[in-house]
């Protein structure tokens, strides 16, 4: 954005176009008395305290600095005759309605006021009463955005206050309000959880609310599009799952991404928390959306989403059709089905089909080639019916291909095929992202103790778009560390993203910009304020860990949870297909020339892929082994006695459950 | 009726398990308690969590496994008896002053990996699972029927009963026992369901779905534990829901005690409904259920019920969306409205008619037509003549240069040039790509004021045909005529004439078929001053009080609804269609001259004033711009009036300015009026003789402008109501010698500090009557009381 030079008390200063005068004078150190700025509202220029004299185009006026952007080579005076004699008389005027409140005595102070000659019978003697600064009534609008407290009354009379002069029982009791207050005049405390000590676990929310208002629209805009934002970052970096994982990216991506959602789909505007308080909001929905199938067919509906995994398991089947994502979305959810599952699998299925391997005999005369939004919704309509290829999809990839295996007259190589492209682990679904070039999240997937879902190991964006984690070190150090801390929010009832789907202003500029440090102290101070516990990271690790291992101890009991169930299907490693390979040739003949030293010259592409399978697979192998080992457990993925020793939960029924694995080899 | 059919399916419920028991209270974000539900048995237990479980598992997903291995085994599958799904959320679930607690997680053996599964979900189970007294929720065992558990916190009741009406799919399901539980709409957000779906029953993929009722949406929301087909689980128990209903809550919020708290106090005794649910859905849906026509709903509403009640409120909020506190703010705000029968100023009648006109040139000739409601009269007389040249002849472009060269400035406020305010926000519009808006103020008016009202009346058509040319000009879809509900007459007139220019097709899809949509709609206003300010206008018309907006990004940029909006007064509307028919330098040529045939001042075209007071004829009268008081005065109004002497006048309403008799030679523009220390304002031009006591005058200006203030700016807040005060004291003859120091202090600040050009001229008539009668305030400072010969004073 351009500079413009402008002069501060006859001092040049350059400035970017557009910034607030008050920031301005700020940065100058050049103190100005304000009442109604908050660093975390949006300007309201309703005190006038600030007001300072500017000459534009040779004329002076006042203007108030909070709310005055510099468009133009301006000149500010701010300790003019003028303005010294306006500003007292403001605080004559404060001073004389409200003579004990402490922050009016201060600005008072601050303009060489000690005295009023304002006295009427409207002068507060309450050293805690309101003085109208509209922090709150702003902070209800912008942290929360439920527009609870207003004004009311005109002029003189002009009050904050819930309509009728009654607590409003739709008040969630976020305490946003009486955090902002300057008086202490409003007084409201979260106090549901009977926690120790409420104020600290406010001080440290607070943070995240004026984050929130202040930041989200310039970061992840989850309040407008919640997490449907990323559609867009993802499909930037190649990492959008299309059509089956085969690609990265799809020209026709704006179709459903975050812009048509918050231009077309989403209302705007709402406190669309899934919790009381979430000032993330980012529950959103599409309201009076007409459905055109199935039995609610016509009907006006509300569809809860779509989010990013719906929206990108729209692109996994090929569905770039924000409509279709919709209808997919409303009934996956009113059905019961897993939005994630279902379209991972039916894009297996679609690629099955695409393949040849299954044909309308199998899928009951359904066309499914990519992007037939008719047969997926269809597909779902026999789920629900429970009856026809729908209720086979609905057992999952794992299933089909045994299925499959059984019944159809499948060659070695093409159930090989089907080994490699279906996105499984563990029997799950892989969930939305095509992580081929990520080996961090390979291996978060692979090695998720439920199967491949991201909560447990989100590291593509870190590995990918910020490039935090850029050395193998970073990576397994990364696969030890995020899978604990997110299985923490986990033991706390939390959502993740409040985490890192807002950061503060200069975390870039903090040691471990992907922890978010700062975050992880508010929720330190978070459990500290509700239980006495002070955490620290170790503290905090060792509570995950614990849970983390008993999940995975509980997994073996069952017979599953090791090595040979932490792997992922090629299709999430590596090219499968030459289309593959040839739609992204430039990097993975990068990849051979310059790290595994081979060139890529005269070599055909089923050679190269052979090449790349042989080193991606030997890398993912050889982090598994690190991984394992940091985390404790040992080479085929079983906690060790000794760790369990270390975290204290050696009990005899978890000892036991290692000892009968070990009896078991 | 919905409900009806809710009832029949409760009736159908057959207990099966009832537990009376008491909610454990939280403490530091647990209760150490256990829900275990079994299906098979139909029984509760409620299990202490001990100690050794909090240290080592700390909550949600860590209980969850804790307490699933104490019933699973290495042969348990997903369909096993004795498979559980556990629930938890965590000591710090249901926080609502932290972002982002209050997730549900969730385990089980899922069908899909044969393996532990968990799921974290959002909606209002978990926290209100704790808030029911329990840590964690295990469901164990296998009905044979279709069952809900149901966890009713108000009244201390566990139960499992059967329920084979329900649906299985979740949107209906959770709608269902929303409705069932709740004791009324408020009561469904203390509802929170956990569903399955129909497709549960058939695959292996199936969510379990959790509720949050929405009460701005009035839609029971869902969320999704979504992964490893617990779903598939949950319906494999067959489980349709499970249902807490969960205590009231109003937060202990307070604030401090104003002094005048008595005037709000709400009243104790509900008012008798006079205006039924059917009644005020009416009224809605007249206006479209619109936010931005909530003030006229209120305006009808308070007509019918004689108050605005909590049942208005909430109908207008859940038609509208509009939070109940802007509409409080509304009806706060406007003197119009009030909260008990008996209380303030309940009906307000319309205005007197207009008074006489007296002189017209361009505005006032075409006035008097016999029917100003007929527009084939009107078109004879050139009505939309002018549009149609638009239309046919000129580009946009061409019109606002028309407009810039014909000298045009805003009759409204300080008098800013049409043409470069249309040339902004044409600009605005076309980088923004964005349509415009075109705002006529018609309320741009004091008590009293009648010019606006007066041209409306008599000739509508002219400024629909001006918005219409203007609307076009800078790009605009759509129109807006802001007028206060009391206008009657004006506002009968006008929405009869936007009807006829319909029906001529001068308004609405194509018009003149050059492929120009554009329509008006009128939004009225409940009256108040402040509402000449253009940001006040358009708050208004966006479902909130009437307050201007502190910003220095013009209307002209973004307005209304964020795009660029032009907002001009009815008296410059009105001039366009002249400018346009006539041509540019005929208005340009417009303007008083002196004896010697100069120009006086530099605005273009005439200005219609309202003379009244202590002159022989009081009426509207017309003139060229630049046009003496004196010439006024005495050409028009006929001189002073027999037997009086003329003491001052007063210029341009209630924030206008006071003159001495010396300064009857000014000419009435823009610059020579703020040199003299009154503005253009209302135009309202009061003469006023030597029996009068100015200072009661001055009172009466202050005591006016104190109570009009909004109350929004500390200057304007606090300062007019000082001033007021002070004159008050003066006029009483309690002044003190540094009296007129003070108020001329304070008037200074209020007009350089002030939010608004309300604020900035409010301090007018102190500052003038300071400026020129200084005697009158020093003597009755000095005597004690007013002098008798207001003139003699000095």
């Amino acid at each position: 954005m351009a500079k413009i030079d402008i002069f501060v008390n006859d001092q040049p200063v350059s400035v970017k176009e557009g910034t607030l005068l008050l920031k301005v004078l700020e940065a100058q150190k050049i103190s100005v008395p304000t009442l109604c700025h908050h660093k975390d509202l949006k300007p309201e220029g309703s005190c006038r305290l600030c007001s300072v004299e500017v000459e534009v185009d040779e004329q002076r006026e006042m203007v108030t600095s909070c709310n005055y952007p510099v468009r133009e080579p301006i000149r500010v005076w701010t300790e003019t005759e003028t303005v010294i004699k306006h500003r007292r008389m403001l605080a004559e005027m404060l001073l004389g309605r409200w003579p004990n409140v402490p922050a009016i005595k201060k600005i008072a102070r601050q303009c060489g006021v000690t005295e009023s000659r304002f006295t009427s019978d409207l002068t507060d003697p309450n050293p805690k009463a309101c003085i109208l600064c509209t922090h709150c009534v702003r902070a209800c609008a912008e942290f929360a955005q439920e527009h609870i407290i207003d004004f009311a009354g005109r002029g003189i009379k002009r009050h904050v206050a819930m309509p009728f002069e009654k607590v409003d029982p739709h008040c969630i009791g976020c305490t946003s309000c009486a955090y902002v207050c300057p008086t202490g005049a409003l007084r409201i405390v979260d106090d549901l959880n009977n926690p120790v000590n409420p104020t600290l676990i406010r001080n440290h929310g607070m943070k995240v609310n004026a984050e929130m208002a202040t930041l989200d629209a310039h970061q992840c805009r989850m309040r407008e599009v919640g997490t449907a934002n990323i559609v867009s970052v993802m499909n930037a970096y190649d990492l959008l799952p299309v059509m089956n994982y085969r690609f990265g990216t799809h020209e026709e991506v704006y179709k459903i991404d975050g812009g048509i959602l918050k231009e077309k789909y989403f209302t705007q505007n709402m406190p669309d928390g899934c919790w009381k308080g979430c000032s993330m909001a980012c529950a959103k929905t599409i309201d009076n959306f007409e459905l055109r199938t199935g039995p609610y067919k016509g009907q006006l509906v509300t569809v809860d989403g779509p989010e990013y995994e719906t929206a990108g398991g729209g692109s996994n089947m090929g569905l770039f059709d924000m409509d279709a994502i919709a209808e997919f979305n409303f009934y996956c959810d009113t059905y019961g089905i897993d939005t994630i599952s279902g379209a991972t699998c039916i894009a297996f299925v679609m690629e099955a089909y695409e393949a040849g391997i299954i044909d309308k005999t199998v899928t009951g005369g359904l066309d499914l080639h990519f992007g037939q939004s008719g047969s997926v919704l269809e597909l779902l309509h026999q789920m629900s019916r429970g009856e026809g290829f729908g209720v086979d999809v609905g057992h999952g990839i794992r299933w089909l291909k045994k299925h499959w295996g059984e019944t159809l007259n499948l060659t070695d190589e093409q159930k090989a095929f089907l080994q490699d492209i279906g996105m499984e682990v563990k029997g799950l679904e892989v969930s939305e992202y095509m992580c081929k070039e990520s080996l961090a999240q390979q291996l978060g997937y692979g090695m998720a103790v439920k199967g491949p879902q991201h909560d447990e190991a989100w590291l593509i964006f870190m590995d990918m778009v910020n490039n935090e984690i850029p050395t193998y070190e970073d990576k397994a150090q990364a696969l030890y560390y995020f899978p604990l801390w997110r299985t923490w929010f986990g033991l706390y009832g939390l959502c993740k993203l409040c985490w890192n789907d807002v950061t503060p202003a200069d975390n870039k500029m903090t040691a471990e910009p992907q922890k978010v440090p700062d975050h992880v102290n508010n929720y330190f101070k978070f459990v500290e304020g509700m239980t006495g516990r002070k955490l620290n990271e170790e503290i905090m690790l060792n509570e995950s860990a614990r849970v983390h291992n008993l999940q995975r101890l509980m997994c073996l009991m069952l017979g599953k949870g090791r090595r040979n169930e932490d792997y992922m299907p090629y299709r999430g490693i590596g090219p499968v297909t030459k289309v593959e390979y040839e739609s992204r040739q430039e990097r993975y003949d990068k990849q051979l020339k310059e790290v595994l030293g081979i060139d890529p010259a005269g070599k055909t592409t089923e050679q190269k892929m052979a090449l790349i399978r042989e080193y991606r697979e030997e890398q993912y192998d050889k982090t598994l082994d690190v991984v394992y080992k940091r985390r404790g457990w040992d080479p085929n993925g079983v906690p060790t006695v000794e760790r369990l020793k270390e975290l204290g939960i050696d009990m005899p029924e978890l000892v036991a459950i290692v000892e009968e694995y070990k009896r078991s080899l | 009726m919905i409900h009806n059919r809710i009832l029949e399916m409760r009736r159908k419920h057959v207990v099966l398990a009832e537990l009376s028991y008491e909610p454990t209270p939280l403490l530091h974000g647990y209760t150490d308690k256990v829900l275990r539900v079994d299906a098979t048995t139909n029984t509760f237990r409620i299990v202490d969590v001990p100690p050794t479980m909090k240290e080592l598992w700390t909550g949600g997903k860590g209980y969850d496994l804790w307490l699933m291995f104490q019933e699973i085994n290495k042969n348990t599958r997903w369909d096993s008896p004795e498979n559980v799904i556990c629930f938890s959320s965590g000591p710090l679930g249901g926080t609502a002053s932290f972002p982002g607690s209050g997730k549900t997680l969730c385990t089980t053996v899922s069908p899909a990996t044969g393996s532990i599964m968990d799921a974290n979900v959002g909606g209002y189970f978990g926290p209100y699972l704790k808030f029911a007294g329990f840590d964690a929720l295990v469901l164990a065992g296998k009905a044979d029927e279709e069952i809900i558990v149901v966890i009713d916190v108000p009244n201390g009741k566990i139960t499992i009963e059967k329920a084979p009406d329900e649906a299985v799919d979740a949107h209906v399901v959770c709608e269902e026992l929303t409705e069932m539980y709740a004791d009324n709409e408020d009561d469904k957000r203390n509802i929170a369901v956990v569903a399955a779906g129909s497709a549960s029953d058939h695959i292996w993929m199936g969510v379990l779905n959790f509720s949050f009722y929405d009460w701005r949406r009035k839609v029971a929301r869902i969320k999704q534990a979504g992964r490893g087909g617990m779903g598939a689980v949950f319906r494999n128990k067959k489980f349709k829901a499970l249902v807490i209903k969960n205590k009231f809550f109003t937060p202990s919020w307070t604030i401090a005690e104003q002094p005048f708290a008595d005037e709000f106090k709400f009243p104790e005794v509900t008012p008798e409904r006079v205006l039924d649910k059917q009644g005020m859905q009416d009224i809605i849906s007249r206006w479209n259920s619109s936010r931005d026509h909530v003030v006229e709903m209120l305006l009808e509403a308070q007509a019918r019920q004689g108050c605005i009640t909590r049942d208005i409120i909430d109908d207008i909020t859940n038609a509208t969306g509009t939070p109940k506190s802007h509409l409080y703010h509304i009806v706060t705000f406007y003197p119009v409205f009030s909260l008990t029968p008996t209380g303030r100023q309940t009906v307000t009648g319309e205005p007197p008619a207009g008074i006489p006109i007296l002189h017209g040139e361009t505005i006032l000739s075409s006035f008097g037509a016999p029917d100003p409601e007929n527009i084939n009269n009107a078109m004879k007389q050139g009505a939309y003549d002018a549009l149609a040249k638009t239309c046919k002849t000129m580009t946009p472009d061409a019109i606002i240069q028309a407009i810039t060269e014909s000298g045009l400035r805003g009759r409204g406020g300080s008098g800013f040039p049409t043409g470069i305010k249309w040339r902004t926000a044409a600009d605005a519009a076309a980088q923004q790509k964005k349509a415009a808006h075109v705002v006529c103020n018609a309320d741009d008016s004091g008590p009293g004021a009648s010019i606006d009202r007066t041209i409306i009346e008599s000739n509508p058509h002219g400024v629909i045909e001006g918005i219409i040319i203007g609307a076009r000009a800078v790009g605009a879809t759509e129109g807006h005529i802001f007028i206060r509900k009391e206008y009657k007459t004006a506002l009968d007139r006008l929405e009869k004439a936007l009807v006829l220019a319909r029906s001529k097709g001068f308004l609405g899809p194509n018009i003149l078929g050059i492929g120009f949509d554009f329509d008006i709609r009128i939004h009225q206003g409940a009256g108040a001053f402040v509402n000449g300010e253009a940001t006040a206008v358009i708050q208004s018309m966006s479902g909130r009080a009437g307050e201007p907006v502190a910003r220095y990004v013009h209307l002209t940029e973004t307005g209304f609804k964020g795009a660029p909006t032009v907002v001009n007064n009815v008296e410059t509307w009105v001039n366009i269609p002249a400018i346009i028919s006539r041509g540019a330098a005929w208005f340009a040529g417009i303007g008083a001259v002196d004896a010697a045939g100069k120009r006086i001042g530099t605005s273009t075209g005439t200005k219609v004033f309202a003379l009244s007071g202590a002159v022989n004829r009081a009426g509207l009268v017309e003139v060229p711009m630049g046009t003496t008081l004196r010439t006024l005065i005495e050409t028009y109004g006929g001189g002073v009036a027999a037997g009086k002497r003329l003491q001052a006048v007063h210029i341009g309403g209630p924030s206008g300015g006071f003159l001495p008799p010396e300064k009857l030679d000014m000419p009435l523009d823009f610059e020579p009026m703020a040199e003299a220390g009154c503005i253009m304002g209302t135009g309202d031009i009061l003469v006023i003789d030597s029996s009068a006591c100015l200072i009661s005058l001055v009172a009466s200006f202050t005591k006016y402008l104190a109570a009009e203030s909004c109350g929004k700016c500390t200057p304007c807040r606090e300062g007019l109501q000082q001033i007021h005060a002070v004159v008050q004291r003066i006029r009483d003859g309690k002044g003190t010698d540094t009296d007129p120091v003070f108020l001329e202090e304070l008037a200074d600040t209020i007009r350089h500090t002030s939010l608004c050009s309300f604020g900035g001229t409010a301090g007018n008539p102190v500052l003038s009557s300071l400026r020129y009668f200084r005697d009158r305030y020093d003597k009755h400072i000095k005597t004690g009381k007013c002098p008798s010969d207001h003139a003699e004073v000095r």
